[in-house]
């Protein structure tokens, strides 16, 4: 009873703060609240607040409706072919994919896979001691590792050069780890993946050339990290970008993702002009705050390292961009929902990562995912099995 | 068991009784303690396999298997690695990637517009024809790209644009749309796709020309091996060799086909070298179960080349191949690898997931010490 009563409190403080800024009543609040969490994409009341779909300024009823709060595996799992999933989870298997499909992608410089995991003529080490060598001595620095399956930036690790007096590694901004110490925290730890951990079939872990970034985005974060989320519908007339998402990375940061507890940047850019039109900052290491109007952070408009303006800048290569998710997500049928990730360099865009279970792209005050576009791509069915194969005879 | 399937295995029990003067019961008593062993064995694998001969011990029939295609990769292989065996394209952008060499591509068909990197593709079977005529480089194999055991292959040896008609390797002809319509046109349509997952498309790709010694043993027909390799905790081991050859104007070496009648070699996983030989169903079979995984056989029935002793050639390059490819490969701990090999060495074809047991009548079994050894290796407990 203690427990209901704590989760219905923010809820009441906020239906009241609502109905002081909007004049909306506690009644007509209700019944949107219970019409969204009737529609299709389920959205309870701490959606509704988070989200700011009580706001009759930017929200029609038809608009609230495209909101949705499904589950990763809601849209990944039903739209996507699940044996294809080693295509999106396992990086080394995409970079593999990719590379030979004539796609860019960052190099790949090392693995540490104990078993004696190989790609192609990369550097493999199956001892630690092996890698720290690697990174003594041939490592062409800088560098960013991470586990070859993992998530959200899990395991991640960014690696600047080599300090041979003190045998330490070097990070961005400044930090330093002994290399002993480094690839036993590090990829000895996290082969196996370090969120979704997998210790009867660890992946690896893996080191690629971390690439500089544009020089009107570096502007913009400061030299931080950050990439251009695309998310690509695979229509039945033919692959169309619906949604963009530009992270960035904050504070001393390594990963750019935009999920809470990194307090990263998060701004939707138009598909159609690939201008920023809204950044939103979640919240860092303090987790969700208590205050549900402001659940998962809040709107701003300049990066907060450099003050830099990020409404209404354009993303540097977009055109190039769009044409290359284009050009890859037509060579790879079996992902009908393609959520990718690029990275921008001074050279142009390159593939970084294509993920099956994106996410919903989302933001307070931007546009749900479930719009017109999306419920035609949903009931089209292009191409992904109803049911497994039949089992064959010897 | 149907009942016509009861009355054909008790005609194999009364042939066997006289042909190897194995009474009626001791068959039986026999299939009774292989049907409940771990390989799982059927009256009518029991004569399919020829396991009624004693000659093979008692232990050596036990580790014969009468497994479904997916028993072993529902244990050891994570699904989620299916499509990059299943559809062929997906394989050859992952090898392109890895530098390993495959049969190079010519041209796509898929009309739901798939690309392949700059491989030329087409949408409508009128831009295929055209580009038959005129713009692919002959020899070429073409197959759908999801399909299994040959389903849909086509063998072109060329053009002849006097008549607008291909040339295939049996020396008919086809005209050119007609080729189209029937073939890659059939294969998108359903058809001959038969793998049920996704239509991947029907591409094309360099004919590779047989060694000079699989060429004089096959007559210029095609000679692949399979490869069976295990993923232990410590790395890739090669598990089961086992050599094809095509009969006649098969354009594919495997047994897919009804009565294709192909060769089937158990090889010497240390040297490649032939030491049993099947000839699969070429006619329909008098008294099946008996015969249905083929018969002893010592020459190819085209060449009357000598089959058993014959040595796969590049063997130390193709099982090196073999091995450097399946450690890219960590979470498909059953690989089925299909390689050609031609003048140069060896090239890789296919990687299936769900490969078959690859037994040969007569000879080994494939669940055994070995390989039950790997399974308590990769699923302890």
């Amino acid at each position: 009873m203690l427990t209901r009563i704590s989760r219905i409190r923010p809820l009441l403080e906020a239906a009241r703060e609502v109905r002081a800024s909007t004049g909306k009543s506690f009644g007509t609040q209700l019944g949107e609240i219970l019409a969204g969490r009737r529609g299709p994409g389920r959205v309870g009341a701490s959606q509704y607040y988070a989200f700011g779909l009580y706001d009759p300024a930017r929200y029609s009823a038809a608009e609230r409706a495209e909101f949705a709060f499904w589950d990763w595996d809601e849209i990944g799992g039903r739209l996507n072919l699940p044996s294809a999933a080693a295509l999106c989870d396992d990086k080394l298997v995409t970079d593999a994919v990719l590379r030979g499909l004539g796609l860019p992608v960052p190099e790949v410089v090392a693995l540490y896979h104990p078993a004696g995991r190989s790609h192609g003529s990369v550097p493999t080490f199956t001892r630690l001691d092996d890698l720290a060598d690697f990174l003594r001595r041939d490592a062409p620095y800088p560098l960013f590792g991470k586990p070859v399956r993992d998530r959200q930036g899990g395991g991640a690790s960014s690696l600047s050069g080599y300090d041979p007096d003190g045998d330490r590694v070097l990070h961005p901004h400044d930090g330093s780890t002994p290399v002993a110490t480094y690839v036993r925290e590090v990829p000895g730890r996290y082969f196996a993946g370090a969120k979704d951990r997998d210790e009867a079939a660890p992946a690896g872990y893996f080191f690629q050339r971390r690439i500089a970034p544009h020089p009107d985005l570096a502007a913009v974060t400061g030299g931080r990290g950050f990439c251009l989320r695309l998310v690509v519908l695979m229509l039945p007339t033919g692959p169309c970008v619906h949604r963009a998402t530009l992270k960035a990375a904050v504070g001393g940061n390594i990963v750019d993702h935009g999920t809470v507890g990194y307090g990263n940047l998060s701004s939707l850019v138009s598909p159609a002009d690939g201008r920023v039109f809204l950044s939103f900052r979640v919240r860092g290491p303090e987790g969700v705050s208590p205050r549900v109007l402001s659940r998962f952070g809040e709107r701003v408009e300049t990066h907060p390292d450099t003050g830099a303006r990020t409404i209404g800048l354009r993303v540097p290569c977009w055109d190039e961009a769009v044409a290359l998710v284009l050009r890859a997500a037509v060579m790879l049928p079996q992902v009908r929902y393609q959520s990718w990730d690029l990275l921008i360099g001074p050279g142009g865009p390159v593939l970084l990562e294509l993920n099956r279970r994106g996410g919903l792209q989302q933001l307070p005050g931007g546009p749900g995912i479930n719009d017109a576009v999306f419920r035609d791509f949903r009931a089209s069915g292009n191409g992904v099995p109803d049911g497994p194969p039949a089992r064959r005879p010897v | 068991m149907p009942l016509r399937t009861k009355l054909a295995v008790l005609r194999a029990a009364r042939i066997v009784a006289r042909s190897h003067r194995k009474p009626v019961l001791a068959q039986f008593g026999e299939i009774a303690r292989l049907r409940f062993g771990p390989g799982r064995i059927s009256a009518s694998h029991y004569y399919k396999y020829g396991l009624f001969d004693d000659r093979l011990r008692f232990e050596q029939k036990a580790d014969f298997v009468a497994w479904d295609w997916d028993y072993i990769s529902d244990r050891v292989n994570h699904p989620g690695w299916g499509e990059l065996c299943d559809d062929k394209l997906l394989t050859y952008a992952a090898l392109r990637g890895l530098g390993l060499p495959f049969p190079g591509l010519l041209a796509l068909y898929h009309p739901g517009g798939r690309r392949w990197g700059d491989l030329p593709a087409f949408a409508s079977e009128g831009d295929l024809a055209a580009f038959l005529r005129a713009g692919m480089r002959y020899p070429a194999f073409g197959k759908p790209s999801n399909d299994r055991q040959g389903g849909g292959a086509s063998s072109l040896a060329g053009y002849e644009a006097a008549s607008d008609r291909l040339r295939l390797a049996s020396g008919a002809t086809i005209p050119v749309e007609e080729y189209v319509r029937t073939v890659p046109g059939q294969a998108w349509a359903g058809v001959v796709n038969r793998s049920g997952l996704m239509r991947g498309g029907y591409l094309f790709q360099e004919l590779v020309v047989p060694h000079p010694d699989i060429a004089r043993l096959t007559g210029g027909r095609s000679g692949t091996v399979r490869l069976v390799v295990l993923l232990w905790p410590d790395g890739p081991r090669l598990h089961r060799a086992v050599g094809r050859a095509a009969v006649g104007d098969n354009v594919v070496d495997n047994q897919g086909v009804t009565l294709a009648g192909n060769l089937r070699f158990q090889l010497d996983r240390e040297t490649g070298e032939v030491v049993r030989t099947n000839r699969t169903p070429w006619e329909p079979l008098a008294h099946p179960p008996l015969g249905s995984h083929g018969v002893e056989v010592e020459v190819h029935p085209d060449t009357g080349e000598r089959t058993n002793g014959f040595v796969f050639p590049c063997w130390r390059e193709t099982v090196a191949l073999c091995l450097r490819a399946a450690a890219a490969f960590p979470a498909i701990r059953c690989q089925s690898w299909d390689l050609a090999i031609g003048p140069g060495g060896p090239t890789l074809v296919e990687l299936n997931m769900r490969g078959g047991v690859q037994q040969v009548v007569g000879g080994c079994g494939f669940n055994d010490a070995e390989f039950r050894a790997f399974m308590k290796a990769v699923r302890p407990g």
